[in-house]
């Protein structure tokens, strides 16, 4: 095929053969069980399933809308029900040291009965051991306690106060303690009668005095003493008591959990517990009342709950959770407070499980850009995968923004595995700028954003639209609306020999139809549902596009379709914005004269233009000097300008473009302005594939259609590109009657030529070029210039000599 | 309870700034509401401590950690001012409640003889006072009230005294029931609370005994009773674990 002839119509678009796929409606389909391509990213995925070792998790990346998620919860989900089910864990108290909870293992699904079984237990406790304490025989065992201790207090007392009164002395109740004086009859002395007394009577009161008050004080000093006795032996009592109250209970639930070891030990801390506060289970005759509010006494009940963190007794294997609000307290637990009385309080039952206890011994599922947006969350996941285990802290006191005492709880031993899904971006970044993330992420799943376009692969994507039109209890498809939607699936691959692993894409679209085909009434959706489909999901995004349009047909933008000009070429852009391509023509200038072989690049002096559109000007005049000027200097000065960009220019999918322009400039020779062009070029005229042809092409058509289609019209691509056409289907019937042409390329040669109408012409090996050709112009141009710049170095020279 | 006009006028309170103090006043300012009758608070101040703080050697024990300090008379009458002033508050506040007409006056003399002439102008006396010894578990009572009947009308007086305080805090009543008082249950009717009767020896010691055991709320007493005598008034109000109420014989309770 000769470059000067257009491309035939059938390379301009894959069409899907409709006999080919084998069905009438999808209806007629199996859903598809496997994962469609992949398989690169699926066997990581497996693999890093499988590896038990530690800093085995996984990565998934890829492109958005491919179904990473989808696709590693349902592998995961498959491979967790052949999973043991993992340990329960739950906070207790700690009996020794409270603000220190203890966490207890059992296997999974106890750890609900076990809750269970200490709730009985204590609500068991609630009524034997007040029972047993208000027991008739108990209370009357505590009476003579009392009583005994009473008595023996009266007595020492009693017989202090007669030891006094038989000699003289009454023993008398002062508002602070107790005074001793000396008695005339039953009558105390005045200090009168008192004055009147010898010196001798006086020194034997005093005397007397002195000695009952020191056995007052003593006797005194032993009052505390006797009332510890007496409490001691009613707490010893109440003990015994106890014991006996609930040795049935715990007994049963001691036999219940006997295989546990961790499980007994802590029972029996809780009977040593219950016995030491026995007298807590006493109903209160009067609640506890502080600053006018009554205080229910529920610690002592609380201290014996269970704080269930996991509790797996509905489970069929081992979890995958999927952690959509990762932050920091959200993977690794929190510690709740409560208000009360103006106070924060809290105890274990405020202790609340994070992501990674709810996946130990499963797997965690997390956006990796939800991650890293909160604050503190990357560095508490990567703190637990090292510890290997889960230490709940309360991020305000890591920080030290407070100092409150609160709970620190034991640590959980943790087996997860996380899997993180990002874009390749991210991936990148964070392996390259976190050391730690290597270690802890050895396995990245990549997700390809394109699968190969087979005549299996077709049939395969058939089943994968029937399979998300019965999850989506969408209507059936036709054969012809299903190949409609896999053409349209290699289109947004930009590749007719690809078709786009973008599955969400996918499902919009068939959803979309859908709808439209309810609109119509029609039973199943056709291949003009998704033509409707698609119109609408461009006509929804299209207001700039159209709005640029405008401006070319009221010629506020300057982009000719018709006639010829030197220097001046049509070139091509892509926009990209929220997700919707198009292209539009954008004019290519070029001037040149005498100069020092400079081609300067008007974007880049303004700072408008990119690093790889600087990067493929500067090849331009690489190509200039060595095809034209290989024995003498280049004496060019030439200036490319993207006409009426104001925007930043980037890419060099414009050099064929801009190179034609200077060409067009230096041999004078005018460019068909009916005709756009793209394409990169190297710097030995050959011509490099551009990504977005599909929308480059489209772009001049539309702008040429506004104008009227003249049959001249049509857009030069690079050869290598044709196999990216996915052109659209008026764009296509216009090239099939002849009004639009498309045009591949290898060489700038022959782009040029298409451009000029002028044959390029080869070289003779020498530099030099068949007499009238386009190339022959340039040379002879690039000569004049540097045989004039030669003669006006020379009359410099000898005008400084003179 | 109201509907039948009552003899009692005038409900005293001997009482100290003690827990017995604050649950005599407690009761006394029930039985005045009650019947309408006027409650007079009475803090006497024992003169027998002025005696002492006068002594050139009077030193005082510190009921709580046994330390020796010196007793002044200075000291002793500031202490006293703030306690009485703690008492004439406390019936202010509980004459307030309730609406009673009330008053408060402060003795100076021998406890014992000032309470008993009290209760000769009093319909009921209600004696609550610091123990002369210190407290050994929680002071007051907190089981039934307890009615000492010597089988005289008077005796009967109490029971209905009693009937009257248990009605209004649901309490059950013990009557004891003094060795020569025929046993008459009838004489107990109507009932409106439930109620224990305990024979008992009729002194002291064994009236105390039968408090201890059964740790009662109030101890009611008959006025004109052999066992209120000027020696053995300090050793029941010493020893009981409760207030003791002096019933006046004159005192006709509607039943």
């Amino acid at each position: 095929m000769s470059a000067s002839e257009p491309l035939a119509p059938d390379r301009l678009c894959w069409h899907c053969p409709v006999e080919g796929l084998g069905f009438a409606t999808t209806e007629d389909l199996d859903e598809l069980d496997d994962v469609l391509g992949q398989s690169r990213a699926l066997a990581a995925v497996k693999f890093g399933i499988g590896m038990r070792h530690e800093g085995y998790n996984l990565f998934v990346l890829g492109p958005p809308g491919v179904g990473k998620r989808t696709i590693v919860r349902e592998l995961l989900e498959k491979q967790s029900r052949h999973e043991s089910i993992p340990s329960d864990w739950c906070y207790v108290q700690n009996f020794d040291h409270a603000d220190k909870p203890t966490p207890l293992q059992l296997p999974g699904g106890r750890g609900g009965a076990f809750r269970y079984d200490m709730e009985r237990l204590v609500d068991d406790l609630k009524i034997s051991i007040p029972a047993a304490i208000e027991a008739e025989e108990h209370q009357e065992r505590v009476a003579q306690i009392d009583q005994a201790a009473k008595q023996h207090h009266d007595e020492a007392f009693s017989k202090l106060g007669e030891k006094a009164k038989s000699q003289g002395i009454q023993l008398v109740r002062t508002p602070g303690g107790f005074a001793l004086a000396p008695l005339k009859g039953n009558e105390v002395i005045s200090p009168e009668e008192f004055d009147q007394l010898t010196d001798d009577e006086k020194k034997h009161i005093e005397a007397t005095v002195e000695i009952l008050q020191q056995e007052l004080k003593e006797l005194v000093e032993r009052v505390p003493q006797w009332r510890k006795e007496a409490r001691s032996a009613i707490k010893q009592l109440n003990r015994e008591a106890t014991t006996a109250a609930i040795s049935h209970s715990l007994r049963q639930i001691k036999e219940k959990y006997a295989d546990l070891p961790h499980i007994a030990a802590y029972l029996e801390a809780v009977e040593k517990d219950v016995t030491e506060r026995a007298d807590e289970f006493r109903p209160a005759e009067e609640p506890a009342v502080m600053l006018g509010l009554s205080m229910p006494n529920h610690a002592v009940f609380q201290r014996y709950q269970v704080n269930l963190l996991v509790d797996y007794g509905d489970a069929t294997g081992a979890p995958v959770i999927h952690e959509d609000h990762p932050n920091y307290h959200n993977l690794l637990g929190r510690v709740e407070h409560k208000t009360y009385m103006g106070a924060l309080i809290t105890d274990f039952t405020l202790i609340r499980p994070g992501a990674l206890h709810r996946a130990n011994g499963g797997y965690l599922i997390i956006e990796a850009r939800r991650l890293l947006q909160q604050p503190y969350a990357w560095e508490g996941l990567k703190r637990a995968l090292f510890a290997k285990h889960i230490k709940i802290e309360s991020l305000a006191e890591a920080l030290s923004l407070v100092s409150t005492v609160s709970l620190e709880p034991g640590p959980i031993p943790m087996n997860v595995k996380v899997i993180l899904l990002g874009d390749r971006m991210l991936y990148y970044l964070m392996y390259a700028y976190d050391p730690d993330f290597a270690e802890l992420f050895k396995v990245a799943a990549d997700f390809d954003e394109q699968l190969d376009r087979t005549p299996q692969s077709c049939h395969l994507y058939a089943r994968l639209i029937a399979t998300l039109l019965r999850r989506g209890e969408l209507r059936a498809f036709t054969a012809e609306g299903v190949a409609r939607t896999i053409e349209h699936a290699a289109r947004l691959a930009g590749d007719s020999e690809k078709v786009t692993a973008r599955v969400r894409a996918i499902a919009d679209l068939l959803r979309e139809a859908d709808y439209y085909a309810t609109q119509e009434n029609s039973t199943v959706v056709t291949a003009m549902h998704v033509d409707a489909a698609i119109d609408n999901q461009i006509q929804r995004a299209d207001r700039l596009r159209e709005q640029i349009q405008e401006n070319i047909q009221r010629g506020v933008l300057l982009v000719d379709t018709a006639g010829e000009q030197v220097g001046q070429v049509n070139g091509l852009s892509v926009y990209e914005l929220g997700g919707f391509r198009f292209g539009s023509p954008t004019r290519i200038t070029a001037t040149t004269r005498i100069g020092k072989g400079e081609v300067v690049d008007i974007e880049r002096e303004v700072e408008l233009g990119g690093a790889i559109h600087s990067k493929g000007v500067l090849i331009l005049s690489s190509f200039l000097a060595a095809r034209y000027a290989k024995n003498r200097s280049l004496s060019l000065a030439a200036s490319l300008v993207f006409e009426q960009s104001y925007g930043p220019v980037e890419g060099d999918s414009a050099s064929v473009a801009e190179l034609c322009a200077l060409l067009s400039s230096l041999a004078e020779t005018p460019v068909r302005q009916s005709l756009a062009v793209t394409g990169s070029v190297n710097q030995h005229g050959r011509v490099q594939p551009i990504g977005g042809v599909n929308e480059k092409i489209e772009g001049f058509f539309d702008v040429c259609r506004m104008r009227a289609l003249t049959g001249e019209q049509g857009v030069i691509i690079p050869a290598s590109n044709v196999k990216h056409l996915m052109l659209r289907r008026d764009v296509v019937e216009a090239a099939r009657t002849g009004r639009f042409h498309i045009y591949a390329v290898d060489t700038i040669d022959e782009a040029a030529s298409l451009l000029t109408g002028v044959e390029a012409g080869v070289s003779d090996g020498r530099g030099e070029f068949t007499e009238g050709t386009l190339n022959a112009r340039v040379a002879s141009r690039l000569r004049e210039m540097s045989e004039l710049q030669q003669k006006e170095i020379r009359e410099r020279i000898a005008g400084t000599v003179q | 309870m109201n509907e039948h006009p009552s003899s009692v006028r005038r409900v005293f309170a001997a009482i100290d700034s003690s827990p017995f103090g604050s649950a005599a006043l407690e009761a006394a300012a029930l039985l005045a509401t009650e019947l309408h009758a006027e409650l007079r608070g009475l803090f006497i101040e024992d003169i027998n401590l002025f005696r002492v703080a006068g002594m050139p050697f009077a030193k005082e024990v510190d009921s709580l950690s046994g330390t020796l300090r010196r007793l002044d008379v200075e000291e002793l009458e500031r202490a006293l001012r703030i306690k009485a002033e703690g008492v004439r508050q406390a019936i202010a506040d509980a004459a307030q409640r309730t609406s009673l007409n009330w008053s408060f006056r402060i003795f100076r003399g021998n406890v014992n003889q000032m309470t008993l002439a009290a209760a000769l102008d009093a319909d009921l006396l209600l004696i609550g006072r610091e123990r002369s010894m210190p407290p050994l578990s929680p002071p007051v009572g907190q089981g039934p009230i307890m009615a000492v009947d010597d089988g005289t009308d008077s005796g009967k007086h109490v029971f209905d005294a009693a009937q009257r305080l248990a009605r209004y805090s649901i309490d059950s009543i013990v009557v004891l029931a003094t060795d020569g008082t025929e046993d008459d249950l009838d004489r107990y009717q109507p009932r409106r609370s439930a109620t224990y009767v305990q024979r008992c020896a009729g002194d002291e010691l064994a009236v105390i005994e039968a408090a201890r055991r059964w740790q009662p709320r109030l101890l009611l007493l008959d006025r004109g009773s052999p066992l209120v005598t000027e020696t053995t008034i300090d050793s029941l109000v010493s020893r009981l674990p409760c207030p003791l109420v002096l019933v006046s014989g004159r005192e006709r309770v509607p039943r």
